[in-house]
Protein backbone atom coordinates (compact mmCIF):
# COMPACT_ATOMS: atom_id res chain seq x y z
CA UNK A 1 0.00 0.00 0.00
CA UNK A 2 1.55 3.11 -1.16
CA UNK A 3 2.04 5.61 1.36
CA UNK A 4 -0.08 9.48 1.69
CA UNK A 5 1.51 12.67 0.72
CA UNK A 6 1.22 14.23 3.87
CA UNK A 7 -1.83 16.73 2.67
CA UNK A 8 -3.63 13.44 1.42
CA UNK A 9 -3.71 12.42 4.82
CA UNK A 10 -5.29 15.34 6.17
CA UNK A 11 -7.31 16.34 3.02
CA UNK A 12 -11.19 16.75 4.39
CA UNK A 13 -13.86 16.11 1.61
CA UNK A 14 -16.03 18.65 2.49
CA UNK A 15 -19.50 17.74 0.38
CA UNK A 16 -19.18 14.05 1.57
CA UNK A 17 -18.17 15.14 5.45
CA UNK A 18 -20.85 17.72 5.93
CA UNK A 19 -23.54 15.31 3.93
CA UNK A 20 -22.80 13.03 7.08
CA UNK A 21 -23.88 12.97 10.50
CA UNK A 22 -20.55 13.82 12.06
CA UNK A 23 -20.44 16.73 9.72
CA UNK A 24 -22.72 18.56 11.77
CA UNK A 25 -20.41 18.88 14.35
CA UNK A 26 -18.43 21.59 15.05
CA UNK A 27 -14.36 20.48 14.92
CA UNK A 28 -13.89 21.04 18.47
CA UNK A 29 -16.21 19.42 19.66
CA UNK A 30 -14.24 15.96 19.31
CA UNK A 31 -10.52 17.75 18.46
CA UNK A 32 -10.77 20.61 20.58
CA UNK A 33 -7.96 23.25 18.95
CA UNK A 34 -8.22 26.29 18.62
CA UNK A 35 -11.06 27.05 16.21
CA UNK A 36 -10.81 31.40 15.98
CA UNK A 37 -7.58 30.98 14.34
CA UNK A 38 -6.00 30.98 10.47
CA UNK A 39 -2.93 30.21 11.66
CA UNK A 40 -2.11 26.45 11.75
CA UNK A 41 0.30 26.61 14.20
CA UNK A 42 -2.24 28.49 17.29
CA UNK A 43 -5.21 26.40 15.44
CA UNK A 44 -3.66 23.49 16.63
CA UNK A 45 -2.79 24.34 19.78
CA UNK A 46 -3.96 21.51 22.30
CA UNK A 47 -5.88 19.68 19.31
CA UNK A 48 -6.47 16.17 19.71
CA UNK A 49 -5.54 13.89 16.49
CA UNK A 50 -7.08 11.02 17.28
CA UNK A 51 -10.12 11.97 19.70
CA UNK A 52 -11.61 8.13 19.72
CA UNK A 53 -8.70 6.62 21.74
CA UNK A 54 -10.30 6.95 24.18
CA UNK A 55 -13.72 6.11 23.40
CA UNK A 56 -15.69 6.88 25.98
CA UNK A 57 -14.81 10.66 25.74
CA UNK A 58 -16.35 10.90 22.36
CA UNK A 59 -17.53 8.36 20.45
CA UNK A 60 -19.37 6.29 23.03
CA UNK A 61 -21.55 9.49 24.10
CA UNK A 62 -23.47 8.86 21.02
CA UNK A 63 -22.65 5.26 19.86
CA UNK A 64 -23.62 3.72 23.46
CA UNK A 65 -25.10 0.98 21.36
CA UNK A 66 -21.75 -0.71 19.82
CA UNK A 67 -20.37 -0.51 23.34
CA UNK A 68 -16.99 -0.49 22.27
CA UNK A 69 -15.95 1.55 25.25
CA UNK A 70 -12.61 0.05 24.79
CA UNK A 71 -13.30 -3.98 25.84
CA UNK A 72 -12.65 -4.76 22.07
CA UNK A 73 -9.04 -7.24 21.76
CA UNK A 74 -8.51 -4.14 19.43
CA UNK A 75 -8.48 -1.52 22.08
CA UNK A 76 -7.36 -3.96 24.98
CA UNK A 77 -4.90 -5.43 22.89
CA UNK A 78 -5.22 -8.47 26.07
CA UNK A 79 -4.46 -11.08 23.78
CA UNK A 80 -0.73 -9.94 24.20
CA UNK A 81 -0.82 -9.97 27.88
CA UNK A 82 -2.75 -13.06 28.11
CA UNK A 83 -0.07 -15.04 26.37
CA UNK A 84 2.93 -12.81 28.10
CA UNK A 85 1.64 -14.03 31.23
CA UNK A 86 1.50 -17.47 30.12
CA UNK A 87 4.77 -17.09 29.56
CA UNK A 88 5.83 -15.79 33.20
CA UNK A 89 5.73 -12.14 32.49
CA UNK A 90 3.63 -9.88 34.49
CA UNK A 91 2.37 -6.26 34.11
CA UNK A 92 2.21 -3.82 36.97
CA UNK A 93 -0.66 -2.75 38.19
CA UNK A 94 -0.23 0.86 38.11
CA UNK A 95 2.96 2.25 35.90
CA UNK A 96 5.65 4.40 37.59
CA UNK A 97 3.93 7.29 36.71
CA UNK A 98 1.15 6.79 38.50
CA UNK A 99 2.64 6.05 41.82
CA UNK A 100 4.50 9.52 41.55
CA UNK A 101 1.05 11.09 40.71
CA UNK A 102 -0.50 8.99 44.27
CA UNK A 103 2.48 10.15 45.88
CA UNK A 104 2.43 13.89 44.89
CA UNK A 105 -1.35 14.09 45.80
CA UNK A 106 -0.92 11.76 49.08
CA UNK A 107 1.84 14.33 50.36
CA UNK A 108 0.32 17.00 48.86
CA UNK A 109 -3.42 16.37 50.07
CA UNK A 110 -2.56 14.35 53.09
CA UNK A 111 0.55 14.04 54.78
CA UNK A 112 0.98 17.47 55.33
CA UNK A 113 -0.83 17.85 58.56
CA UNK A 114 1.92 16.98 60.95
CA UNK A 115 3.09 20.74 61.65
CA UNK A 116 4.15 21.12 65.29
CA UNK A 117 4.42 19.27 68.33
CA UNK A 118 0.71 19.64 69.34
CA UNK A 119 -0.64 17.94 66.80
CA UNK A 120 0.11 14.80 68.60
CA UNK A 121 0.92 15.84 72.26
CA UNK A 122 -0.97 18.00 75.08
CA UNK A 123 0.52 19.19 77.94
CA UNK A 124 -2.34 19.00 80.21
CA UNK A 125 -2.91 22.48 82.41
CA UNK A 126 -2.12 22.22 86.60
CA UNK A 127 -0.52 19.54 85.95
CA UNK A 128 3.01 18.20 87.27
CA UNK A 129 5.47 20.12 85.30
CA UNK A 130 7.02 18.24 82.30
CA UNK A 131 3.84 15.80 82.68
CA UNK A 132 3.51 15.59 77.94
CA UNK A 133 0.53 13.44 76.99
CA UNK A 134 -0.35 11.44 73.51
CA UNK A 135 -3.44 12.09 71.80
CA UNK A 136 -3.59 8.10 71.06
CA UNK A 137 -6.59 8.71 68.21
CA UNK A 138 -4.56 11.65 66.51
CA UNK A 139 -1.26 9.22 66.27
CA UNK A 140 -3.35 5.89 65.29
CA UNK A 141 -4.57 8.19 62.61
CA UNK A 142 -1.46 9.34 61.52
CA UNK A 143 0.44 5.95 61.57
CA UNK A 144 -2.53 4.71 59.76
CA UNK A 145 -1.20 7.77 56.84
CA UNK A 146 2.24 6.04 56.68
CA UNK A 147 0.46 2.92 55.96
CA UNK A 148 -1.46 3.98 53.16
CA UNK A 149 2.33 5.27 52.09
CA UNK A 150 3.45 1.43 52.50
CA UNK A 151 0.38 0.70 50.44
CA UNK A 152 1.46 2.99 47.44
CA UNK A 153 5.10 2.03 47.93
CA UNK A 154 3.51 -1.36 47.40
CA UNK A 155 2.16 -0.97 43.72
CA UNK A 156 5.51 0.01 42.64
CA UNK A 157 5.96 -2.42 39.86
CA UNK A 158 8.84 -4.66 40.28
CA UNK A 159 11.85 -5.00 37.98
CA UNK A 160 10.94 -7.03 35.69
CA UNK A 161 7.18 -5.59 35.45
CA UNK A 162 8.66 -2.36 34.82
CA UNK A 163 10.69 -3.90 32.21
CA UNK A 164 7.78 -5.44 30.83
CA UNK A 165 5.60 -2.59 30.69
CA UNK A 166 8.53 -0.27 28.82
CA UNK A 167 8.84 -2.90 26.20
CA UNK A 168 4.90 -3.27 25.34
CA UNK A 169 5.36 0.18 25.21
CA UNK A 170 7.60 0.72 23.25
CA UNK A 171 6.54 -2.40 20.62
CA UNK A 172 3.29 -4.14 21.56
CA UNK A 173 1.08 -0.98 21.73
CA UNK A 174 1.68 0.25 18.39
CA UNK A 175 -0.93 -2.41 17.53
CA UNK A 176 -3.44 -0.88 19.52
CA UNK A 177 -6.50 0.57 16.69
CA UNK A 178 -9.00 3.64 18.12
CA UNK A 179 -12.17 3.79 16.17
CA UNK A 180 -11.17 6.28 13.81
CA UNK A 181 -8.60 3.84 12.85
CA UNK A 182 -10.86 1.64 11.66
CA UNK A 183 -13.77 3.78 10.45
CA UNK A 184 -11.81 7.53 9.68
CA UNK A 185 -8.29 6.79 8.85
CA UNK A 186 -5.51 4.53 7.61
CA UNK A 187 -3.83 2.72 11.10
CA UNK A 188 -0.63 4.55 12.14
CA UNK A 189 1.62 2.08 11.42
CA UNK A 190 0.81 1.94 8.12
CA UNK A 191 1.58 6.38 7.85
CA UNK A 192 -2.03 7.17 9.51
CA UNK A 193 -4.42 9.05 6.79
CA UNK A 194 -7.88 9.70 5.90
CA UNK A 195 -9.34 6.71 3.96
CA UNK A 196 -12.41 9.10 2.87
CA UNK A 197 -11.47 12.42 3.53
CA UNK A 198 -12.95 12.36 7.03
CA UNK A 199 -15.91 10.23 6.06
CA UNK A 200 -16.73 8.35 9.33
CA UNK A 201 -17.65 5.20 7.49
CA UNK A 202 -19.32 2.58 9.05
CA UNK A 203 -17.75 -0.50 6.93
CA UNK A 204 -14.13 -0.09 7.21
CA UNK A 205 -12.03 -0.61 3.97
CA UNK A 206 -10.62 -3.90 3.79
CA UNK A 207 -7.09 -3.19 2.24
CA UNK A 208 -6.62 0.15 4.17
CA UNK A 209 -7.68 -1.02 7.25
CA UNK A 210 -7.94 -4.28 8.06
CA UNK A 211 -5.61 -6.20 6.03
CA UNK A 212 -3.32 -2.89 6.58
CA UNK A 213 -2.37 -4.47 10.55
CA UNK A 214 -3.26 -8.53 9.23
CA UNK A 215 -1.56 -8.18 6.06
CA UNK A 216 1.50 -10.52 7.12
CA UNK A 217 -0.18 -13.27 8.08
CA UNK A 218 -3.97 -12.85 7.05
CA UNK A 219 -4.34 -10.60 4.23
CA UNK A 220 -1.53 -12.03 2.51
CA UNK A 221 -2.90 -15.25 2.55
CA UNK A 222 -7.02 -14.25 1.75
CA UNK A 223 -5.88 -12.46 -0.77
CA UNK A 224 -3.74 -14.92 -2.57
CA UNK A 225 -0.06 -12.86 -2.45
CA UNK A 226 1.73 -16.18 -2.09
CA UNK A 227 2.93 -17.48 -4.95
CA UNK A 228 1.54 -20.96 -6.41
CA UNK A 229 -1.05 -20.36 -3.51
CA UNK A 230 -4.48 -19.75 -4.11
CA UNK A 231 -6.34 -17.15 -2.16
CA UNK A 232 -8.79 -18.29 0.11
CA UNK A 233 -12.41 -19.40 -1.93
CA UNK A 234 -14.44 -16.75 -0.12
CA UNK A 235 -12.53 -14.40 -1.99
CA UNK A 236 -11.64 -15.81 -5.09
CA UNK A 237 -15.15 -16.82 -5.59
CA UNK A 238 -17.69 -14.65 -3.53
CA UNK A 239 -15.00 -11.57 -3.04
CA UNK A 240 -16.26 -11.66 0.33
CA UNK A 241 -14.82 -8.75 2.82
CA UNK A 242 -13.57 -9.02 6.11
CA UNK A 243 -16.47 -7.78 7.31
CA UNK A 244 -18.97 -10.47 5.96
CA UNK A 245 -17.71 -12.91 8.12
CA UNK A 246 -16.08 -10.48 11.25
CA UNK A 247 -19.28 -8.40 12.30
CA UNK A 248 -19.45 -5.02 13.90
CA UNK A 249 -20.74 -7.39 17.03
CA UNK A 250 -17.94 -9.64 16.81
CA UNK A 251 -15.27 -6.46 16.80
CA UNK A 252 -17.14 -4.00 19.41
CA UNK A 253 -18.60 -6.46 21.91
CA UNK A 254 -16.55 -9.26 22.45
CA UNK A 255 -19.48 -11.19 24.57
CA UNK A 256 -22.23 -10.14 21.72
CA UNK A 257 -22.35 -13.50 20.02
CA UNK A 258 -23.30 -15.48 23.25
CA UNK A 259 -25.42 -12.82 24.73
CA UNK A 260 -27.58 -13.09 21.48
CA UNK A 261 -29.31 -16.33 22.42
CA UNK A 262 -28.14 -16.46 26.33
CA UNK A 263 -28.72 -13.60 29.25
CA UNK A 264 -26.15 -12.45 31.46
CA UNK A 265 -28.28 -13.47 34.42
CA UNK A 266 -27.20 -17.33 33.40
CA UNK A 267 -23.66 -15.98 34.18
CA UNK A 268 -22.55 -15.99 30.41
CA UNK A 269 -19.01 -14.37 30.62
CA UNK A 270 -17.59 -12.30 27.66
CA UNK A 271 -16.16 -14.65 25.10
CA UNK A 272 -13.04 -13.01 23.70
CA UNK A 273 -11.78 -10.61 26.78
CA UNK A 274 -9.23 -12.81 27.22
CA UNK A 275 -7.44 -13.69 23.30
CA UNK A 276 -9.06 -13.79 20.38
CA UNK A 277 -9.75 -17.81 20.34
CA UNK A 278 -11.49 -17.59 23.68
CA UNK A 279 -15.39 -18.72 24.17
CA UNK A 280 -17.36 -19.11 21.04
CA UNK A 281 -15.93 -19.40 17.82
CA UNK A 282 -16.50 -16.00 15.86
CA UNK A 283 -17.37 -16.86 13.89
CA UNK A 284 -17.33 -20.66 12.94
CA UNK A 285 -17.79 -22.38 9.67
CA UNK A 286 -21.17 -23.46 10.66
CA UNK A 287 -22.35 -20.15 11.17
CA UNK A 288 -22.45 -19.89 6.98
CA UNK A 289 -22.50 -24.18 6.23
CA UNK A 290 -24.88 -25.45 9.08
CA UNK A 291 -25.26 -28.85 6.77
CA UNK A 292 -21.48 -29.49 7.26
CA UNK A 293 -21.53 -32.91 8.96
CA UNK A 294 -25.10 -32.03 10.27
CA UNK A 295 -27.29 -35.34 10.00
CA UNK A 296 -28.42 -34.67 6.27
CA UNK A 297 -24.89 -34.31 5.01
CA UNK A 298 -23.99 -36.15 2.20
CA UNK A 299 -19.99 -36.18 2.60
CA UNK A 300 -18.73 -38.91 4.58
CA UNK A 301 -15.74 -37.38 5.24
CA UNK A 302 -17.38 -34.52 6.95
CA UNK A 303 -19.47 -37.27 9.11
CA UNK A 304 -16.21 -39.16 9.81
CA UNK A 305 -14.26 -36.19 10.92
CA UNK A 306 -16.62 -33.76 12.50
CA UNK A 307 -15.54 -33.00 16.09
CA UNK A 308 -12.00 -34.49 15.81
CA UNK A 309 -10.50 -32.09 13.31
CA UNK A 310 -11.10 -28.46 12.71
CA UNK A 311 -12.09 -27.40 9.29
CA UNK A 312 -9.20 -26.05 8.96
CA UNK A 313 -7.24 -29.53 8.80
CA UNK A 314 -8.61 -30.90 5.69
CA UNK A 315 -9.37 -27.19 3.67
CA UNK A 316 -6.68 -24.82 4.18
CA UNK A 317 -3.18 -25.07 2.59
CA UNK A 318 0.60 -23.57 3.43
CA UNK A 319 0.33 -20.18 5.18
CA UNK A 320 3.30 -18.56 7.04
CA UNK A 321 5.17 -19.18 10.04
CA UNK A 322 7.57 -16.96 11.64
CA UNK A 323 10.31 -17.90 14.30
CA UNK A 324 12.44 -16.06 16.65
CA UNK A 325 11.37 -11.83 17.43
CA UNK A 326 13.60 -10.15 19.25
CA UNK A 327 13.08 -6.32 19.71
CA UNK A 328 15.14 -3.37 20.52
CA UNK A 329 15.11 0.36 20.54
CA UNK A 330 17.74 1.47 17.85
CA UNK A 331 21.56 2.56 18.99
CA UNK A 332 20.83 5.08 15.54
CA UNK A 333 17.84 6.29 15.44
CA UNK A 334 16.20 5.95 19.06
CA UNK A 335 12.96 3.78 17.28
CA UNK A 336 11.80 0.31 18.51
CA UNK A 337 12.04 -1.81 15.90
CA UNK A 338 12.04 -5.69 15.46
CA UNK A 339 13.87 -8.50 13.95
CA UNK A 340 11.95 -11.96 13.25
CA UNK A 341 14.80 -14.35 12.28
CA UNK A 342 12.50 -16.15 9.44
CA UNK A 343 9.39 -16.40 7.58
CA UNK A 344 8.19 -19.59 5.64
CA UNK A 345 5.18 -21.29 4.22
CA UNK A 346 4.28 -24.58 6.05
CA UNK A 347 1.86 -26.91 6.49
CA UNK A 348 1.48 -28.76 9.67
CA UNK A 349 -1.19 -30.88 11.81
CA UNK A 350 -0.82 -31.30 15.29
CA UNK A 351 -3.08 -31.72 18.71
CA UNK A 352 -5.58 -28.83 19.75
CA UNK A 353 -3.59 -27.44 22.93
CA UNK A 354 -6.87 -26.15 24.11
CA UNK A 355 -9.82 -28.56 23.55
CA UNK A 356 -12.69 -26.88 24.76
CA UNK A 357 -16.83 -27.20 24.28
CA UNK A 358 -15.93 -24.99 21.72
CA UNK A 359 -13.52 -26.37 20.14
CA UNK A 360 -13.70 -30.00 20.42
CA UNK A 361 -10.84 -30.83 17.50
CA UNK A 362 -8.08 -33.32 18.38
CA UNK A 363 -6.25 -31.95 15.90
CA UNK A 364 -5.89 -28.52 13.92
CA UNK A 365 -3.16 -26.62 12.58
CA UNK A 366 -0.41 -25.21 13.81
CA UNK A 367 1.12 -22.23 12.94
CA UNK A 368 4.84 -21.19 14.31
CA UNK A 369 4.60 -17.44 15.94
CA UNK A 370 7.81 -15.48 16.31
CA UNK A 371 8.09 -16.39 20.26
CA UNK A 372 11.49 -16.78 21.66
CA UNK A 373 12.21 -17.11 25.07
CA UNK A 374 14.93 -14.04 25.26
CA UNK A 375 12.36 -12.27 22.68
CA UNK A 376 12.69 -9.00 25.12
CA UNK A 377 16.34 -9.54 26.37
CA UNK A 378 16.88 -6.06 25.17
CA UNK A 379 14.69 -5.00 28.58
CA UNK A 380 15.91 -7.35 30.98
CA UNK A 381 17.22 -11.02 31.85
CA UNK A 382 15.00 -14.00 31.62
CA UNK A 383 11.51 -11.83 31.86
CA UNK A 384 9.62 -14.92 30.17
CA UNK A 385 10.55 -17.03 33.18
CA UNK A 386 7.86 -19.89 32.15
CA UNK A 387 8.42 -19.87 28.15
CA UNK A 388 7.72 -23.65 27.63
CA UNK A 389 4.35 -23.78 29.14
CA UNK A 390 2.57 -22.39 25.90
CA UNK A 391 3.31 -23.70 22.86
CA UNK A 392 5.48 -22.00 20.01
CA UNK A 393 3.25 -23.58 17.87
CA UNK A 394 -0.19 -22.45 18.29
CA UNK A 395 -3.68 -23.07 17.32
CA UNK A 396 -4.61 -21.51 14.10
CA UNK A 397 -7.34 -20.70 11.46
CA UNK A 398 -5.41 -19.98 8.28
CA UNK A 399 -7.38 -17.47 5.89
CA UNK A 400 -6.84 -19.36 2.71
CA UNK A 401 -9.43 -21.81 2.33
CA UNK A 402 -9.65 -24.22 0.07
CA UNK A 403 -12.19 -27.02 -1.13
CA UNK A 404 -9.77 -28.91 -2.70
CA UNK A 405 -6.29 -29.21 -1.02
CA UNK A 406 -3.48 -31.34 -1.51
CA UNK A 407 -4.38 -33.48 1.79
CA UNK A 408 -8.22 -33.85 1.47
CA UNK A 409 -7.85 -35.44 -2.22
CA UNK A 410 -7.88 -39.01 -1.10
CA UNK A 411 -8.19 -40.80 2.68
CA UNK A 412 -3.86 -41.46 2.41
CA UNK A 413 -2.61 -38.25 1.05
CA UNK A 414 -3.39 -37.31 4.72
CA UNK A 415 -3.74 -40.30 6.74
CA UNK A 416 0.17 -41.76 7.03
CA UNK A 417 1.39 -38.79 5.34
CA UNK A 418 4.23 -37.91 7.97
CA UNK A 419 5.25 -34.63 6.13
CA UNK A 420 1.59 -32.82 7.23
CA UNK A 421 2.01 -33.83 11.12
CA UNK A 422 4.24 -31.83 13.22
CA UNK A 423 6.51 -34.64 14.94
CA UNK A 424 8.82 -34.06 17.30
CA UNK A 425 11.46 -34.12 14.29
CA UNK A 426 10.23 -30.66 12.88
CA UNK A 427 10.62 -28.76 15.90
CA UNK A 428 13.59 -27.34 17.07
CA UNK A 429 15.12 -29.12 19.87
CA UNK A 430 15.28 -25.89 22.24
CA UNK A 431 11.26 -25.71 21.92
CA UNK A 432 10.28 -29.54 21.97
CA UNK A 433 9.45 -29.00 26.07
CA UNK A 434 7.12 -25.87 25.39
CA UNK A 435 5.33 -27.77 22.85
CA UNK A 436 4.59 -31.38 24.03
CA UNK A 437 0.68 -30.69 23.99
CA UNK A 438 0.99 -29.87 20.28
CA UNK A 439 3.20 -32.52 18.63
CA UNK A 440 1.90 -35.61 17.55
CA UNK A 441 3.53 -38.72 18.46
CA UNK A 442 2.03 -40.88 16.33
CA UNK A 443 0.71 -40.55 13.04
CA UNK A 444 -2.24 -41.85 11.73
CA UNK A 445 -2.44 -45.05 10.20
CA UNK A 446 -3.18 -45.05 6.13
CA UNK A 447 -6.43 -46.75 5.46
CA UNK A 448 -7.88 -48.52 2.99
CA UNK A 449 -8.90 -45.85 0.28
CA UNK A 450 -13.23 -46.45 -0.63
CA UNK A 451 -13.97 -48.01 -3.86
CA UNK A 452 -16.31 -44.58 -4.76
CA UNK A 453 -15.03 -40.66 -4.09
CA UNK A 454 -17.70 -38.44 -2.10
CA UNK B 1 -73.61 71.27 16.69
CA UNK B 2 -71.21 70.16 13.83
CA UNK B 3 -68.40 71.63 15.50
CA UNK B 4 -69.94 69.16 19.01
CA UNK B 5 -70.16 66.31 16.83
CA UNK B 6 -66.84 66.25 15.26
CA UNK B 7 -65.32 66.89 19.07
CA UNK B 8 -67.14 63.58 20.32
CA UNK B 9 -66.06 61.59 17.49
CA UNK B 10 -62.10 62.53 18.41
CA UNK B 11 -63.05 62.15 21.75
CA UNK B 12 -64.56 58.71 20.87
CA UNK B 13 -61.57 57.64 18.79
CA UNK B 14 -58.83 58.76 21.59
CA UNK B 15 -60.70 56.59 23.84
CA UNK B 16 -61.00 53.95 21.20
CA UNK B 17 -57.14 53.70 20.62
CA UNK B 18 -56.14 53.82 24.15
CA UNK B 19 -57.84 50.52 24.85
CA UNK B 20 -56.18 49.40 21.84
CA UNK B 21 -54.13 45.99 22.38
CA UNK B 22 -50.03 46.97 22.05
CA UNK B 23 -48.71 47.19 19.11
CA UNK B 24 -47.17 43.98 18.03
CA UNK B 25 -43.31 44.12 16.68
CA UNK B 26 -41.86 41.87 19.66
CA UNK B 27 -44.21 38.99 17.68
CA UNK B 28 -41.41 39.61 14.86
CA UNK B 29 -38.56 39.80 16.67
CA UNK B 30 -39.35 36.06 18.03
CA UNK B 31 -40.09 34.51 14.95
CA UNK B 32 -36.43 33.90 14.41
CA UNK B 33 -35.81 29.30 15.53
CA UNK B 34 -33.06 28.59 17.71
CA UNK B 35 -32.10 26.17 15.68
CA UNK B 36 -31.04 28.71 12.87
CA UNK B 37 -28.77 30.26 15.07
CA UNK B 38 -27.23 27.14 16.55
CA UNK B 39 -26.87 25.82 12.81
CA UNK B 40 -24.97 29.49 11.84
CA UNK B 41 -22.73 29.10 15.50
CA UNK B 42 -22.06 25.17 14.57
CA UNK B 43 -20.86 26.20 10.73
CA UNK B 44 -18.92 29.41 12.04
CA UNK B 45 -17.36 27.14 14.14
CA UNK B 46 -15.94 24.55 11.68
CA UNK B 47 -15.12 27.96 9.15
CA UNK B 48 -11.42 27.87 9.81
CA UNK B 49 -11.01 24.15 10.49
CA UNK B 50 -12.73 23.62 6.92
CA UNK B 51 -11.44 26.28 5.33
CA UNK B 52 -8.01 24.86 5.14
CA UNK B 53 -8.49 21.11 5.61
CA UNK B 54 -10.54 21.57 2.14
CA UNK B 55 -7.82 23.24 0.49
CA UNK B 56 -5.16 21.11 -1.11
CA UNK B 57 -3.01 23.64 -1.58
CA UNK B 58 -2.42 25.16 1.52
CA UNK B 59 -2.41 22.13 3.24
CA UNK B 60 0.62 21.66 0.89
CA UNK B 61 1.98 24.98 1.14
CA UNK B 62 1.47 24.28 5.38
CA UNK B 63 2.74 20.76 5.83
CA UNK B 64 5.71 19.92 7.58
CA UNK B 65 7.87 18.00 5.69
CA UNK B 66 7.88 14.28 6.44
CA UNK B 67 11.04 13.22 7.68
CA UNK B 68 11.77 9.68 6.26
CA UNK B 69 12.43 7.10 9.17
CA UNK B 70 14.74 4.84 8.16
CA UNK B 71 12.92 1.12 8.78
CA UNK B 72 14.79 -0.94 10.97
CA UNK B 73 12.55 -3.99 11.42
CA UNK B 74 12.96 -6.70 9.68
CA UNK B 75 10.82 -9.62 8.76
CA UNK B 76 6.94 -10.46 9.22
CA UNK B 77 5.78 -8.49 11.85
Amino acid sequence: MAPLEPWQKVLVNRDDFLADPHGELACTMCHGGDTTSNNKETAHSGMIADPSALPQRVCDSCHYETAMTGSGLHSTLAGYWTTLEERGASQPEHDAARIENLLATYNKHCGSCHTNCQDCHYFPPNSEEGTVLVKEDVVDEKLSRVDHLAEIEAMRAAPDQEAMHTMFGNHCSTCHASCGDCHISQPNNVGGGFVQGHVIMKTPSMTQNCTACHGSRVGSEYLGKHEEIPGDAHFRLERMNCIDCHTGAEMHSPGSVCTQCHTEDEGIEKTQEAHRYAGEQTPSCESCHPEMGAWNDTNQNHLLHKDTLACQVCHSVSYTSCDGCHVEISDKTGNPFYETEGDYLSFFIGKNPDSNYHRPYEYVVLRHVPASADAYSFYGQNLLPTFDLKPTWVYSTPHNIQKETPQNKTCNACHGNADIFLTVDKVKPEEVQANQDVIIDQIPAQVEEPTTSQ
Amino acid sequence: MKSKLVSTLVVIVFILSACAPAATPSAIVTESPAETEAVVELQSEAGECLACHIDKQRLIDTAKPEVVVEKESTGAG
